[in-house]
């Protein structure tokens, strides 16, 4: 592991703030260390937006999480967006920031989601010039997330996980390995996901990303709307066995009523923490 | 096959519906009509899977749909299942948006029915109280007045809590002061 992500402190079990859960959030302090925002939320918003993020930033340490940053998009990044998320992390001053390895824009087309890169050297060049564009602009320490895609593109001459391990060898990024995202694409493309985690360098890897999935035998799909499933907390242990992250978030965007179920899933989290970290 | 040249075509295939179908409907036909004639490209095109290619996209209308309805919950409430309808129609021409993309989408949509669509006044008081409340957060004026013909912010509080909406007729005037309600008359 780089010095720059040595430093990054022990976090613990984090849930990923939506006003929705802004209760429950406090409520549940016990269970919860961390918070991780989406960070276009805080961006261009109004006071009582930014009043929000303050009074989180009071009660918990605060991970900014990008999703439009649209690293993977060949004619680079937007600089202006990057400005606006420089700003942003400046005011939270948080241990890392997280984005994922993907497009959401290319030739002013808004693709609205993120889209699936090339896993490739070209494209292993293509986000490396990227990302030192941003860390160029944002000296805080990143983390890049895998996503799940369910088309397989032309042009791959690389394994994920490879890619996974070069991009963070590359740019001294670190990894938000996103569990679910990971079992989702081993189901859907056929492959064994045990196997993609013992390729992974785990000096890589900083953060866990984990919720339910949702689909049937033909495709699975990432709706976070579901209490996590066991293979995933299996999935979760597997890592920990190699190395314990410097925090676990579960990532849940719907069904927020479920308070019981969301509950339980952060006291699972928790408990591997505490197993494994002890 | 340069990078950026597939990413632009793979955009345009994952957004562009009308685009997309015509490559699903005819890979030969659609690169005489859009004039691809690279073997290299063509190469491209002719290994990506249709299946694929469509269940990618449609995963990202229904992502874009939900997040638009999220912003208009009362609109959608009252257009039922002619809001699939007019989104579909909405969402045939690609668009392109900021930072606050899925408000910025859902303004758009509302511009698109009102335009498209002969509205009653009873969804046209509550789409222009949800117009109001969207552009409030993307741009939080010092003062904003808005004016209905039905009781829009009761009906939505009434769906928020999980009750039976009612939509009364009423007259009000409610004032903004940066982002928020200040009075109702």
């Amino acid at each position: 592991m780089n010095k720059q992500l040595h430093k990054i402190p022990f976090l613990g079990n984090g849930i990923g703030f939506r006003p929705e859960l802004k209760s429950f959030i406090f409520l549940n302090k016990d269970k919860i260390d961390f918070v991780e925002i989406i960070a276009d939320h805080y961006i261009d918003v109004p006071d009582a937006k930014l009043r929000e993020l303050e009074l989180l930033m009071e009660n918990f340490t605060v991970i900014p999480h990008a999703i439009n940053l649209s690293l993977g998009t060949v004619g680079g990044p937007d600089m202006g967006y990057v400005r606006k998320l420089g700003a942003l992390i400046q005011k939270i001053k948080p241990p890392y920031w997280s984005e994922h390895i993907a497009y959401t824009q290319a030739h002013g087309y808004d693709i609205g989601h993120l889209a699936p890169i090339v896993y490739s050297e070209e494209f292993l060049r293509i986000l490396q010039k990227n990302i030192a564009m941003v860390q160029a602009e944002i000296p805080c320490p990143l983390i890049l997330e895998n996503i799940t895609y369910h088309i397989e593109l032309p042009g791959k001459d690389m394994e994920d996980a490879d890619f996974l391990n070069s991009i963070c060898e590359l740019t001294a990024c670190g990894l938000l390995l996103d569990i679910t995202n990971l079992f989702i694409n081993s189901r859907n493309l056929k492959f064994d996901p045990y196997e993609f985690i013992d390729r992974l360098n785990p000096d890589h890897i900083v953060q866990l990303h984990y919720v339910g999935f949702e689909g049937d035998d033909s495709q699975l799909i990432d709706t976070h709307a579901r209490a996590t499933q066991q293979e995933i907390f299996d999935l979760m242990a597997h890592v920990f066995k190699r190395r314990v992250p410097k925090g676990t978030l579960l990532e849940r965007d719907e069904r927020y009523e479920l308070l019981e179920e969301i509950s339980a899933d952060l006291m699972r989290s928790k408990d591997l923490l505490k197993t494994y970290n002890a | 096959m340069k990078p950026s040249e597939a990413q632009q075509i793979l955009s345009r295939l994952y957004t562009d519906q009308v685009y997309r179908k015509a490559f699903l409907a005819g890979k030969e036909a659609f690169y005489q009509e859009q004039q691809i004639s690279d073997p290299e490209t063509i190469g491209y095109l002719n290994a990506l899977k249709p299946e694929q290619l469509e269940f990618f996209a449609k995963g990202l209308y229904a992502k874009k749909y939900h997040e638009v309805m999220r912003q208009m919950p009362g609109t959608a409430h009252l257009l039922k299942n002619r809001m699939g309808e007019l989104f579909r129609d909405f969402s045939k021409e690609p668009r392109s948006y900021g930072v606050h993309k899925h408000h910025e989408e859902a303004l758009a949509f509302m511009d698109f029915i009102r335009r498209e669509e002969p509205v009653s006044a009873r969804i046209r008081a509550v789409l222009k109280f949800e117009e109001v409340l969207l552009r409030n957060f993307i741009n939080p004026t010092t003062w904003r007045i808005c004016y209905l013909s039905y009781d829009a912010p009761a009906f939505l509080r009434s769906l928020h809590a999980g009750e039976k909406p009612m939509l009364q007729k009423k007259c009000l005037l409610i004032v903004f002061r940066k982002g928020k309600i200040v009075r109702m008359f």
